[in-house]
């Protein structure tokens, strides 16, 4: 096992599948372990805030049995007023026994993971990584179709700033035959640098057209493309559309195919489309859960 | 032998010889090492020497001068195959390769990282570390923000 999980980078193949086939038996029989981290502690430390992020994991602890404490609102905590990331988790690692940290700046997960004495567990680093939302997603994924191996998965929208989007393409390519189409605007197409690190041991193609190709995806993975990431309104207008999910749009996918998205949604995808056998992304949510209970409680153990 | 009779210089009484750099490199690494001719020690430059390994290759002798980790580190980066020699009263006291004065792919206290919003930016006490990923241009990443950062984009920071 691992210390910290800061990036999917330094996480194998095994361990992936550690994690989400013990989430899968902790969502089994969750009444076994809610008492498992009795008497421990989780700081949630958030330098940006995420909501969703953090009270998933908070529920995680909870359903371990486990205690929260946190700074949540970085605007009103010394964390506004420029506290070091060194400081803040030397602090957190003294009231605690694992920490959960989300920072804007990448590179700040490698930081606190080399000043904590307890593990840290990476919430998201600026547009770097963001692995537990990548270690739900495939818990998903295997799930639904029993592996990760030999299937075919499209990624969708902001796949540039995305940051679940370099730790997902990290985690694909440590399995095999995973083929992953990559649909974007041009502006927003994945980073040279991350694709680089998975050529050799992932196919990937870019894709112009989801609609030519959508009958071939065993998944399609949808994230949000921002406004902020265009230069004008007009540039933003123009390639909205093409990154709509309507029940048109799904027509022709594969009955088995499922949708995913991280969430929140801004009319990525359309509300008609919740009700199709296909949308995934609640239960994705909820599956958060049983995944950060599974890092939790695997990460807590490995230091008894 | 040939070699050193190539040399203005053939001995020094203490210092620091740096042999098997790759032929004309020699220059790049006076610039990186911040040797500027100002400081009264002498610095013999000896550039495509015949070698019997190499070919052509270049070799620098500095005279009362010491090499630190950086250095050495900067020394890699360019010349992989380099060997350094510690001359004491005219006698080498120490020879070795520079592969075995320090380990892996990993590098610290050359650069800084040019990505504005890398957390190694902020005044946080890590020293900032690399990876080398290619040489020749030089190719390197930020272990900490994963930025990769090509040859044009470090010269300045060099020296180079
Ligand atoms: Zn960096």
């Amino acid at each position: 096992m691992i210390n910290h999980i800061v990036s999917i980078k330094d996480i194998d193949k095994e361990t992936i599948l550690d994690i989400i086939q013990y989430a899968a038996k902790i969502e089994a029989n969750p009444e076994v372990y809610a008492e498992k981290q009795k008497g421990k502690i989780l700081s949630t430390i958030f330098f940006e805030p995420s909501t969703r992020t953090r009270l998933s994991f908070e529920s995680a602890m909870l359903r371990l049995g486990g205690k929260v404490i946190g700074i949540a609102d970085p605007k009103t905590s010394s964390l506004k007023k420029g506290e070091s990331i060194s400081d803040t988790i030397r602090m957190a690692a003294a009231y605690s026994d694992i920490i959960v940290m989300r920072h804007f700046l990448e590179g700040s997960g490698r930081v606190a993971a080399e000043y904590s004495s307890v593990p840290v567990v990476s919430g998201g680093t600026g547009i770097q990584e963001h692995p537990t939302q990548a270690l739900l997603d495939l818990y998903t994924i295997y799930k639904e179709f029993g592996r990760i191996d030999n299937l075919t998965i499209g990624l969708l929208g902001d796949l540039r700033y995305g940051r679940t989007i370099p730790s997902l393409l990290y985690a694909f390519a440590k399995f095999n035959n995973v083929k992953i189409y990559l649909y974007s605007p041009q502006q927003l197409r994945a980073r040279m640098t991350v694709l680089s690190d998975v050529e050799d041991k992932l196919e990937y193609r870019v894709e112009d057209n989801l609609e030519d190709t959508i009958d071939q995806l065993d998944v399609l993975y949808v994230t949000r493309v921002q406004k902020e990431r265009f230069p004008d309104e007009q540039a933003y207008e123009r390639v909205k559309g093409s990154f709509i999910i309507s029940p048109d749009t799904l027509k022709n996918a594969k009955e088995n195919m499922i949708v995913m998205h991280p969430l929140p949604r801004v009319g990525e995808i359309e509300y008609d489309v919740d009700d199709l056998p296909q949308a995934r992304y609640f239960q994705q949510a909820k599956n958060g859960v049983w995944t950060r209970m599974s890092i939790l409680d695997k990460l807590l153990e490995e230091r008894k | 032998m040939s070699e050193e009779r190539t040399m203005i210089v053939s001995k020094i009484e203490r210092g620091t010889v740096i042999d098997k750099i790759p032929a004309g490199k020699s220059l790049q690494l006076i610039y990186m090492l911040h040797i500027t001719g100002d400081e009264m020690k002498t610095v013999a430059v000896g550039i495509h020497v015949n070698s019997a390994s190499m070919g052509k290759k270049d070799i620098l002798k500095l005279t009362n001068r010491d090499l630190s980790g950086a250095e050495l580190n900067k020394i890699w980066l360019i010349a992989p195959d380099a060997v350094i020699s510690t001359i004491k009263d005219y006698q080498v006291s120490d020879k070795r390769p520079i592969s075995s004065m320090r380990s892996g792919n990993e590098f610290e206290g050359v650069l800084k990282c040019n990505n504005p919003t890398c957390a190694t930016n902020f005044n946080e006490p890590v020293k900032n570390k690399f990876i080398l990923m290619d040489r020749d241009p030089l190719l390197v990443r930020c272990y900490y923000c994963d930025r990769v950062m090509i040859e044009d984009n470090i010269k300045d920071q060099l020296g180079m």
